[in-house]
Order: C-alpha cells, then sequence, then structure tokens
C-alpha cells in the first residue's frame, strides 16, 4: 500500500530527522503510523471544516448582482471605446461580493488572527483600549476627508469628460483619450479614499484570550497525530506551548512597522528566533517533543495546494503563461544545471532549493520544493534568508529603475511579476508604479504561484527516480511509488479538487466563495501559522556551525545572483515580445 | 525541568558557561532592537528606500506576504484584468 519509511539520518541536524529514505515495503498500518499521512488527514479535515463553513455563505444575492454587473459592464463596452464609469462602478460592486463578509468570518479572524501591527510599543500588538484606537482613527479622519473630497471632484470631472466624449458619439479621439485620462485620475482618488477610509476605523482589542485558545486548539490539533504516531500527546503539547510562542513572538517582530515597510515577515524572524535560543542558552529538552518541522510544513503544505487553482492560470491569457509558466521552468532547469555543472553546488537538494526559491515565488517555493526534494532545514534555511534579501533589495530597486528608464507599466509589472520572489512584494513594487503595473504584476505572480504545484510534484518524482539512487540504477515504478513523498499527493489533491470546484463555479462566483471565503477565510491563516511553527521548529533545532557548512565558498549566493540574472534578462525579453510584439491588443485593454 | 543543547556549541572550542550562553543570548536581543529601531530605520536615509518605505507604509499593502491568497490587491488585480479583457476596449 504504502512505504515503510526508515528514518536515517544525513548529516548532522541537533537530533532532528533530516532526511527520509524508504525502504521499499509498504504497510497498510502506515495510514496511521506516518506522519506524511497524517499531514493529508489533517489537512484534508480543516479542508472540510472550511467548505462546510463557507459553501453555504455565499453573499446574499450573488448571482443576480453578478449577472447585472456582467451586463453593465457589457453594455458598456458595446457603447465606449474605453472603460467608462459606469464600467468600473459594476466592477467594484462585483469585487465588494466576499463570503468573508460574513459575520462567521469576522469571528473566525479574531479567534485566529496574528498579533497587530505597531510601531514602538510592542504592548499594541496584543492589547489597545477602545479610546486609544479611536483617538488613532479619529486623527485618520481629516486626511480621509480631503481624500474624500478629491475623489468627489475627481469623480465630477471624470463624468463630465464622458459626457463631452460621448455628446461627440465616442468618435473624437482627443475627448476619448481625455476622458480615460479623467476616469484614470477619478480611480487613483478613488483608492486613495479607500486606504484613508480603512484608516478611520478604529476598535479596541485584547488578542490574548483568543492566541491562548488558539495554541490549546492546535496543539491538541496536531497532538492527535502525534498520539496515534506513538508519541506522548501530554509531551507534545507542553513543548508545544513554547513553540506556539514563539511563532506569537515571530509575528509580533514581523508586524512592526518599519520590518513590514521592508518586507521582513513572520518566516525570518521565526527562524531568527528560533537559531537565538538553540544557539545561546539552548533549546530546552521538555521542548523537542513539539520540534517537528515536517510535520508542521506538511500540514501546511496541503493546505497550500488548496490555494494553487489551475483556472487562474488564464487570467491575463497567454502572455502570462509565456511569463511565468515558460520563463519559470526554464530559468528553474537552468539554474539547477548550473550549480551542479559550473559552481559544483555540493548539495542536490540545496541547488534544487534555491533555484526553485529564486526562480518561482520565493519562500512559499522554497518550502514546498524542499519539502518534496527532501532538503535538510539548514538547506530550507539559507534558501528562505536568500530570497527574503534579495527580494527587499529588489522591491526597491525594480520600480525605481523602470521608472528611471521611462519603462511601460505594463512591461514593467510583468517584469516585477516574473522576477521577485514574494507575492507581497510584488504587489507593492507594482503599485508603486501605477494600478496597471499592480495589475499586471500581483496577477504574472499568481500565475507563477500555481507553478508550485507542479514543479513540487515534478521535483518529487525526479528525486525518487533519478537523484536517490545509485547511479546507472533503473527504478521501477512501485519503488517509485514507494519513495514518492506522499503527503504530496494531498498537496496535489487539494489543488485539483479545489480546481475543479472553483472552475465549476465559475469565476466570479468562485472568486467570492472560495478565493474569498474557504481560502482567504479559513485555509491560508491556518497555513500561515503551520508555516510559521514550522519555522521556529527549524530555528529550535538548527546549530550556527551546521549552517556555515552550506554557506562555504558562497556558492549559495553565487548560484541566486546568477540564476537570478538569468531570470532578470529572461523574463524582460519574453514580456517585452508577448506583450508588445505578439499581443499588443491585451497590452491596450489592460 | 532539564535545559539540554540542541547540538554542539555554537561558539567553537568547549562548552561554554551558563553565564556566556546568558550573555550570548542577551547581545542577540540587544542586536536584534538595535537593528529594529536603530539600524532599519537608518536605511530610510537613502532617498529610494525612504520613498518605497512610505508608500508601503501609506497605501497598506503587505510587503511580508508570502502567497497571493495572502495579498488583498492580487483579487483585486485579477478581477480587473479578468473583467478588462473579457469586454472589449
Amino acid at each position: 500500500m504504502d512505504s515503510n519509511q526508515e528514518n536515517e539520518v544525513r548529516g548532522t541536524g541537533g537530533g532532528q530527522t533530516d532526511v527520509v529514505i524508504d525502504s521499499g515495503k509498504g504497510k497498510i498500518s502506515d495510514l496511521w503510523k506516518k506522519e506524511d499521512y497524517w499531514a493529508i488527514w489533517l489537512g484534508i479535515v480543516l479542508i472540510v471544516i472550511g467548505l462546510i463553513i463557507y459553501m453555504p455563505r455565499a453573499p446574499e444575492g450573488m448571482k443576480d448582482k453578478i449577472g447585472k454587473a456582467n451586463a453593465t459592464m457589457k453594455a458598456q463596452s458595446d457603447m465606449a471605446p474605453f472603460k467608462t464609469v459606469e464600467w468600473y462602478k459594476a466592477n467594484d460592486a462585483k469585487k465588494k461580493l466576499k463570503a468573508t463578509d460574513a459575520s462567521i468570518a469576522k469571528k473566525i479572524k479574531t479567534w485566529t488572527s496574528k498579533p497587530h501591527g505597531w510601531k514602538s510599543n510592542p504592548v499594541e500588538a496584543f492589547v489597545k483600549s477602545d479610546a486609544a484606537a479611536k483617538a488613532k482613527a479619529e486623527k485618520a479622519v481629516p486626511k480621509y476627508e480631503k481624500a474624500a473630497a478629491a475623489e468627489k471632484e475627481a469623480l465630477s470631472a471624470a463624468m463630465a469628460a464622458q459626457a463631452r466624449a460621448q455628446a461627440a458619439g465616442f468618435n473624437d479621439e482627443a475627448l476619448n483619450n481625455g476622458a480615460k485620462d479623467s476616469i484614470g485620475k477619478w480611480r487613483s482618488a478613488r483608492n486613495k479614499a479607500s486606504k484613508a477610509k480603512s484608516k478611520t476605523k478604529g476598535k479596541g482589542y485584547n488578542q490574548i484570550g483568543y492566541l491562548i485558545g488558539l495554541c490549546l486548539f492546535m496543539g491538541i490539533f496536531f497532538s492527535i497525530g502525534m498520539a496515534v504516531m506513538g508519541h506522548s500527546p501530554g509531551k507534545f503539547i507542553v513543548g508545544f506551548i513554547f513553540v506556539f510562542a514563539f511563532a506569537v513572538l515571530a509575528y509580533l517582530f514581523a508586524g512592526q512597522a518599519t520590518m513590514k515597510q521592508y518586507g521582513i515577515g513572520y518566516a525570518a524572524w521565526a527562524i531568527l528566533l528560533g537559531l537565538i535560543i538553540s544557539n545561546t542558552v539552548g533549546t530546552p529538552k521538555w521542548v523537542m517533543p513539539a520540534v517537528q518541522v515536517e510535520y508542521y510544513i506538511k500540514t501546511g503544505l496541503v493546505l497550500l495546494g488548496a490555494e494553487i487553482l489551475f483556472g487562474k492560470i488564464l487570467t491575463i491569457g497567454i502572455p502570462g503563461i509565456f511569463v511565468a509558466w515558460v520563463v519559470t521552468p526554464i530559468v528553474l532547469i537552468t539554474t539547477y544545471w548550473f550549480g551542479q555543472n559550473i559552481i559544483k553546488m555540493p548539495s542536490k537538494t540545496l541547488n534544487i532549493t534555491i533555484s526553485a526559491d529564486m526562480s518561482v515565488c520565493g519562500v512559499s517555493a522554497a518550502i514546498a520544493t524542499a519539502a518534496a526534494c527532501r532538503a535538510k532545514k539548514e538547506e530550507l534555511t539559507l534558501a528562505v534568508g536568500l530570497s527574503l534579501v534579495f527580494t527587499s533589495i529588489m522591491m526597491i530597486v525594480m520600480p525605481a529603475v523602470i521608472k528611471a528608464v521611462g519603462m511601460d507599466h505594463v512591461l514593467g509589472g510583468a517584469w516585477m511579476g516574473g522576477t521577485i520572489d514574494a507575492t507581497g512584494a510584488v504587489a507593492a513594487a507594482g503599485a508603486f508604479l501605477s494600478d496597471r503595473a499592480l495589475y499586471v504584476a500581483a496577477t504574472v505572480k499568481m500565475i507563477q504561484n500555481v507553478l508550485i504545484g507542479v514543479i513540487a510534484f515534478g521535483v518529487a518524482v525526479y528525486w525518487c527516480a533519478r537523484v536517490d539512487c545509485v547511479p546507472g540504477q533503473r527504478v521501477s515504478a512501485m519503488e517509485i511509488w514507494y519513495r514518492f513523498p506522499k503527503f504530496v499527493l494531498g498537496f496535489i489533491g487539494a489543488s485539483i479538487v479545489f480546481s475543479l470546484i472553483y472552475s465549476s463555479m465559475g469565476n466570479d462566483a468562485g472568486y467570492a466563495v472560495i478565493d474569498h471565503g474557504v481560502l482567504r477565510g479559513w485555509t491560508r491563516i491556518m497555513r500561515g501559522w503551520f508555516f510559521c511553527l514550522a519555522f521556529v521548529s527549524i530555528g529550535l533545532a538548527t546549530n550556527f556551525r551546521e549552517l556555515g557548512k552550506y554557506f562555504k565558498g558562497g556558492k549559495p549566493l553565487i548560484l541566486y545572483i546568477c540564476g537570478q540574472s538569468l531570470n532578470l534578462v529572461l523574463t524582460l525579453v519574453m514580456a517585452y515580445i508577448m506583450f508588445f510584439k505578439v499581443f499588443p491588443e491585451i497590452t491596450a485593454r489592460i | 525541568m532539564t535545559t539540554s543543547y540542541t547540538a554542539a556549541s555554537p561558539f567553537g572550542g568547549g562548552e561554554p558557561s551558563a553565564a556566556a550562553r546568558w550573555a550570548a543570548l542577551g547581545l542577540s536581543l540587544f542586536a536584534l532592537w538595535a537593528f529594529i529601531f536603530v539600524i532599519a530605520p537608518g536605511f530610510r536615509q537613502i532617498e529610494s528606500v525612504n520613498t518605497m518605505a512610505q508608500y508601503v507604509e501609506d497605501s497598506g499593502i503587505d510587503a511580508t506576504a508570502l502567497y497571493y491568497t495572502e495579498v488583498e490587491e492580487t483579487g483585486d488585480a485579477e478581477n480587473y484584468l479578468r473583467s478588462a479583457l473579457n469586454t472589449r476596449p
């Protein structure tokens, strides 16, 4: 039935299992005795809970509202050669439909929320009085009022310009362009007013009780699997409290205002805080039963699978596929080949983890690839560290370069979307330039995110069939199955099931109920916590000296820089060809 | 409860004393504090860094997000592009 995985430690890892080599036998009991299967079962339980919560809670009148909005947009697009005010209003109405607006979604958010943002007083991350929240909100009111007035004025100007163009039967190009510009200015003013409005809502909070509740829920949740796998659930829960506390601290540091501005997220802080403890006073022995890197990562990856929706790859048409799904695998494979044959990377797993993290989408790709090829935790740490440093740099440098050379924002957006590792940094860099740049950058990155599923599956199969075997040995299909990391089946299965549900509902309904319901309102929150627990565990079980060995000769850095250079060139060339030579009509519509 | 150490000393040589370990922890925490409140804000002296940092703060975009489902703007982008490419202008 399945592999009988015999754990072997390859290299040192502070008592933590590093690499699992399958012995080629399967037992039915593996289904409840092995961590890979428990990751699948726990992931499925959470996914089913998400579906039960959100599927019956579609926004009221969703179908009618979508139909009405689409009809308005079609009528407007048939009438005018540009996107009219009414077109945008209909699109906004459609965008508002989200299952996460249901009251239960707000309760879930409260119970599972990470610490809030703060600037100089970390207590504000956990507790804030109503009076303090209100005072802060009131400070934002004048800015909002100014922005709202500007929006109103911009809307009037846009309506007037549109009316002039309409009076000329939309045949006067100058009037059409004037209307288009005015409408663009209104959209920009509207975005500013919307952001300013969100800061005028102030409500106090006390997150401590909820965090304790979440800790207990997750501790008990994971301890069920630990108990069935033959470990002490009591000892696990005791250690889990420590690991969870450090995950909270990681989110606390990531929520500090300056760290948010630089894009230094929880993954970096979780590893760093864990490393500091393990390499100074040492990780307490009683914590070790809960230092379960792979258990948390694999469960998180099954949940991530649900977020991999294949229908999204067509969002921006063929140009997006070429930029995100053709360039990326070419860069990945070339970088891996370069690492093996030119740089002579001592570890294939480190090589592929860095290659995937650099070419696909940073930390999330590194996690999936490292788990699929069973990379060591030090290798994942190194790949994540490289990605975070270069993401921060590229988020600042790329928009500056694009602006300086006067590059078209569709091209610039596609370039940044295909090369900057982390999705949040891509959105920030794109939005910094313009809405057009943001739309293209964020969408190209989203399409690239979906590639993780294919990459992780491909790497898992390649490693079983070609890498983890004696040179020249031909591995049978059965043997590949025995060796295959089974959690990948849960990861891919979740992706396929959710892709089918999403496409059967249609993009608009899928957006409202699946994307902005089950995924953003449930699985991604739990997945974030699980990855954070995994990164804390990595830090708590890693020795600085061990980490240093992997960086010897600076080879990982050289690999990243060379791969990223290739990525920058190929992505730019492909984006230019696709958006300006082959499909200029798509560019014109954006 | 006993305390153990997960691996050989990161300091090299023999096992450091408990005092040295606690001192190292204190030093590490001080380094973190210095990074967050002194070094990182210091980078804002560079104009391009300051401009982007200010933009991220004002826009409220979560620049630390790892995946598209963590970024509200990807939903907006997808929604806009689908509508824009499915209609004529």
